[in-house]
């Protein structure tokens, strides 16, 4: 039986084991959704999403309760992203990822040639993967902050009150930064025929 | 009512997509855009850009790793980061919860004193006499036996 937060938070300073099960259980898709869209590639979101949860066992006892754990936890997410992402493009790291375009959401391969020359065919179903690899590949684009807050709001669902929480941003200045981001966001998917 | 610069219209946006816009406002947007035609162009950029990124984050990210075999995978990274202190492979004291082995260790311990109280030469069935050198509960040959001062 799934373990209400409060329980599972107690459980997860006990260094419970099965707390930590349940806890990678129940959030890894919604980091691995996070993640991947931040860094756009998928075997790295995933190693990313690994230090992540390792980091929440090492330091659930810093979690204060004053958040859900589930935004605590985007928080660790997100500064684990931004320093991989710094320490990837000292390195040049390219975000092509071959990730397969005709698998069911795929994500996109930043760089290279247009995308439409890509992706050959004038089907419905891949014309919407083709749709979907343009948003990924305007969002890649963007600059950290920015695709950060595009990604926690528009592509995650997060609240307003939850994003203050994982940026540490106020929020007048989450809103205005993300409607710049959205603005630049849809000028780049304007340019694409979008 | 319809005073609203190009940047202040567009700056509304936003508000209006995430339905914050207090009505007011968005009166003075509608104002505008029914009268500006490149704010009108930049809105429907707006909204279809909106809709391009909603339909993409539904779709479940490809490549996402298995669930168990990702979970699988951590706790062996947490078992061999800490030396197996969690995660690691466990004896039986580890893997029985605690409510059990309090159980068994009741149970075994209920099964020696009752043993031990049915044993005809156990020290439970009668009391340990006191054996006190110089005293009366001596026999009397051992009395003798004693070194005197």
């Amino acid at each position: 039986m799934a373990l209400d937060e409060a329980t599972l938070i107690k459980r997860l300073r006990e260094r419970d084991e099965r707390a930590f099960r349940q806890l990678v259980d129940e959030h890894q898709n919604r980091v691995f959704g996070l993640l991947v869209r931040m860094i756009g590639n998928a075997s790295e979101a995933e190693d990313l999403m690994q230090e992540v949860f390792i980091q929440v066992f090492k330091a659930i006892d810093q979690f204060r309760g004053d958040a859900k754990l589930s935004t605590w936890l985007y928080r660790i997410a997100a500064n684990t992203c931004k320093n991989r992402m710094k320490y990837l493009n000292r390195r040049s790291y390219s975000k092509t990822d071959a990730l397969d375009p005709t698998t069911e959401g795929a994500e996109v391969e930043a760089g290279g040639q247009p995308l439409a020359a890509r992706v050959p065919t004038p089907d419905r179903m891949l014309e919407g993967q083709q749709l979907d690899a343009i948003v990924q590949e305007a969002i890649a684009t963007l600059d950290e902050d920015h695709k950060l807050l595009v990604v926690l709001r528009d592509m995650q669902d997060l609240s307003y009150e939850e994003i203050c929480e994982v940026t540490g941003l106020n929020e007048g200045t989450v809103k205005s930064r993300l409607h710049r981001a959205r603005m630049a966001l849809k000028e780049k998917l304007a340019k694409r025929g979008v | 009512m319809n005073d609203l610069t190009h940047e202040q219209a567009q700056e509304l946006f936003s508000d209006r997509y995430d339905g914050t816009l207090a009505p007011e406002r968005d009166a003075e947007l509608a104002a505008h855009l029914a009268s500006c035609e490149p704010c009108r162009r930049e809105q429907t950029e707006f909204e279809d850009a909106m809709k391009a990124v909603k339909t993409a984050s539904v779709k479940r990210p490809a490549k996402a790793p298995d669930q168990k075999e990702f979970t699988a995978r951590v706790e062996r990274t947490l078992s061999a980061r800490s030396d197996g202190r969690f995660f690691g492979p466990k004896g039986i004291w580890g893997t029985m919860p605690m409510a059990i082995i309090s159980l068994l260790m009741l149970a075994i311990t209920l099964a020696i004193y009752l043993i031990a109280k049915r044993s005809t030469t156990g020290s439970l069935k009668e009391p340990i006499q006191r054996r006190d050198h110089g005293g009366e509960q001596l026999p009397r040959d051992l009395r003798n036996e004693l070194p005197r001062p």
